[in-house]
């Protein structure tokens, strides 16, 4: 018995400790080092392989018919065939072919691809990337994720880690019954969950590194990458400033981030760019055309995030990069008036007046103006903006509401 | 046994007591004051009261339960104060000094993108109605909520010494919505403000 009662306290007390060495090993997740290649050519006819491989396009096919009905899609074909087209530019026809593209109407940024091939972009992300190179390197990412099978091999990471804590835990309370303690499990528990979040950073960088080197060999500058993670920060940076807050830390590594530090990837994507590719053109006057159609909508969904100094600090990168037109200027009175500070009021009255002078069938200016000079006590010029307006949208949602205003002496 | 049975009975009052307030019948035809800002309403049927989630001048009540039937009442906000309680971290737009019955819908569909985190947000129609006795607005708005779902609200609002006072309908299109707005047209009709 005593015999008994040995053995397994021994095994544990060997057991654990050789687990907790294994969880921070390349067993669990194998770690990828920052290497720029151009990956080999995605055969689009592609079948998945192996019982992982083949459920995961089963549960992602299933979701891409979600999403195709989803009441939260972007129907706009021509945006999402420009969308498709940018990354066919960057990832090359022989790779992009089998793609399917799709647009998720959601003001903040981001984008998806899955192991089937279904990409996802986020509509904010339009506002922050101001050129196709810009664009073109958040897909080109994102492809490298597809490309090199990313989500399986974190699936896979993720199992494995999983089970050996299974494991361990059994073996835990077993060596518990004979009385034996330690923190092996504790740390082990810790070490499985610092490498699994570990490996999915990896796995960004390495995305990083290919969607650059897509770039490189493209007709497209691939400076811009670095340049998209530049607006990223400063967006974020005046949008705490703003708020009060603390400037976020564009560089320090939470235990549970799951991507690299913002700073780091700016780097890291301007050290990969090829410089002799700095001069090429990066599509800036394209990206506009296409998305012109969409620009009120996209900023009206950001307007409407409430985000001052990000919404404002985008407004003039925007016109700053491409020139103020009258939706900008419109947005910004909007921006300033719905914050509504007399000083705002003032200022949106300015922005407004200058939507108009550009635009002056632009109805929502004028009931901009008319609502910032009514609040502002100008209730003559007020109610003639205002009647303008009807004027101008005789059939607008709150006419009946606007039209009262006018008869008002403003207070209300 | 006999002599705990008194402190069972107890503490099994108790329990029906607590999950009476927080689910408190607000039966027909009775009149209620809500929010504690000396609004009063006199539903036509029975609703379940759960609370104020809101903000504490806040009261929502339910036919279904939230998800099918939301009716939020906001009582006596004023400058400053926001529609809707937030994470620390989330700013949320505050009603203004100034702020007119015509920015009210922008008021709310702000709030509910952000408490919410709504994108696809539609506002309907708007037009002057009388609310409590003064010049207010009744409107409309539809939005898609994070199930996917099309959801319907409807809302009056109207604002008495620089206070926002208002009703506030939601409810999926498909149904609920239908099905609740002649209650929430009652209660609203019903309202007053002692």
């Amino acid at each position: 018995m005593a015999k008994a009662c040995k053995r397994p306290t021994w095994f544990a007390s060997v057991a654990l400790p050789v687990l907790a060495l294994a969880a921070s090993s390349p067993v669990v997740a194998a770690r990828t080092t920052i290497t720029p290649p151009l990956a080999p050519p995605y055969a689009g006819a592609y079948q998945p392989v192996g019982k992982d491989e083949i459920g995961l396009w089963q549960r992602d096919d299933e979701a891409e018919k979600h999403l195709a009905a989803s009441a939260q899609l972007l129907v706009a074909p021509a945006l999402t065939a420009y969308v498709h087209h940018v990354l066919c530019e960057t990832v090359g026809e022989d790779r992009c072919k089998g793609v399917r593209a799709y647009i998720v109407r959601d003001p903040m940024y981001n984008a998806s691809m899955s192991p089937n091939g279904t990409l996802r972009v986020w509509s904010g992300l339009f506002l922050r990337a101001h050129n196709e190179a810009e664009l073109g390197a958040v897909l080109g990412h994102e492809f490298g994720h597809f490309e090199k099978r990313h989500t399986l091999a974190a699936f896979k990471g993720e199992r494995s880690g999983q089970s050996l804590l299974a494991w361990a835990s059994v073996l835990s309370i077993m060596a518990s019954n004979y009385g034996y303690r330690d923190s092996h499990f504790d740390q082990m528990r810790v070490d499985v969950y610092g490498n699994l979040r570990h490996f999915d950073r990896d796995q960004e960088r390495e995305a990083d590194a290919i969607g650059v080197s897509y770039l490189n060999s493209s007709s497209l500058r691939p400076q811009a990458a670095a340049q998209f993670w530049q607006t990223v920060m400063a967006e974020q940076d005046r949008s705490a400033a703003v708020r009060g807050l603390k400037r976020p830390d564009f560089r320090g590594v939470a235990f549970f981030a799951d991507h690299p530090p913002d700073e780091e990837r700016a780097e890291t994507d301007a050290r990969l760019a090829l410089p002799s590719a700095a001069n090429r053109e990066d599509g800036t006057a394209a990206y506009r055309q296409a998305l012109a159609p969409w620009l009120p909508q996209l900023l009206n969904d950001q307007l409407k995030l409430n985000d001052f100094g990000g919404t404002d600090y985008l407004i003039q990168a925007m016109g700053d990069a491409d020139g103020w037109s009258a939706p900008l200027y419109f947005a910004r009175g909007e921006l300033y008036r719905l914050r509504g500070n007399p000083r705002d009021l003032t200022s949106a009255i300015d922005f407004y007046g200058q939507a108009i002078a550009l635009d002056p069938k632009l109805a929502d200016a004028y009931r901009g103006l008319g609502l910032a000079q009514m609040r502002s006590g100008l209730v003559a010029p007020a109610r003639e903006t205002l009647s303008r307006y009807l004027v101008l949208q005789p059939q607008a949602r709150d006419a009946a509401m606007i039209a009262t205003l006018i008869q008002s002496d403003g207070d209300r | 046994m006999r002599k705990l049975a008194p402190f069972v009975v107890a503490a099994f009052l108790l329990g029906v007591n607590g999950a009476a307030q927080a689910h408190k019948l607000e039966a027909a035809h009775v009149p209620v004051k809500v929010t504690k800002s000396g609004l009063t309403v006199t539903p036509s049927i029975d609703w379940n009261g759960i609370g104020g989630r809101h903000g504490k001048q806040s009261e929502v009540w339910t036919i279904d339960g939230d998800r099918l039937n939301e009716l939020i009442f906001l009582g006596g906000l004023g400058s400053g104060q926001t529609l809707t309680k937030a994470a620390k971290h989330v700013t949320l737009p505050a009603l203004q000094a100034k702020t007119l019955l015509v920015e009210l819908p922008d008021l709310l569909e702000r709030t509910y993108r952000v408490s919410r985190q709504i994108s696809d947000y539609t506002q309907l129609e708007a037009k002057p109605r009388t609310f409590l006795g003064h010049d207010g607005i009744a409107f409309d708005y539809e939005f898609v909520n994070g199930d996917g779902l099309h959801v319907r609200g409807s809302a009056v609002a109207t604002i008495i010494d620089a206070k926002l006072y208002m009703i506030n309908l939601n409810a999926p299109r498909l149904y609920y919505y239908e099905r609740s707005k002649p209650a929430f047209d009652a209660i609203v009709e019903s309202a007053r403000l002692s």
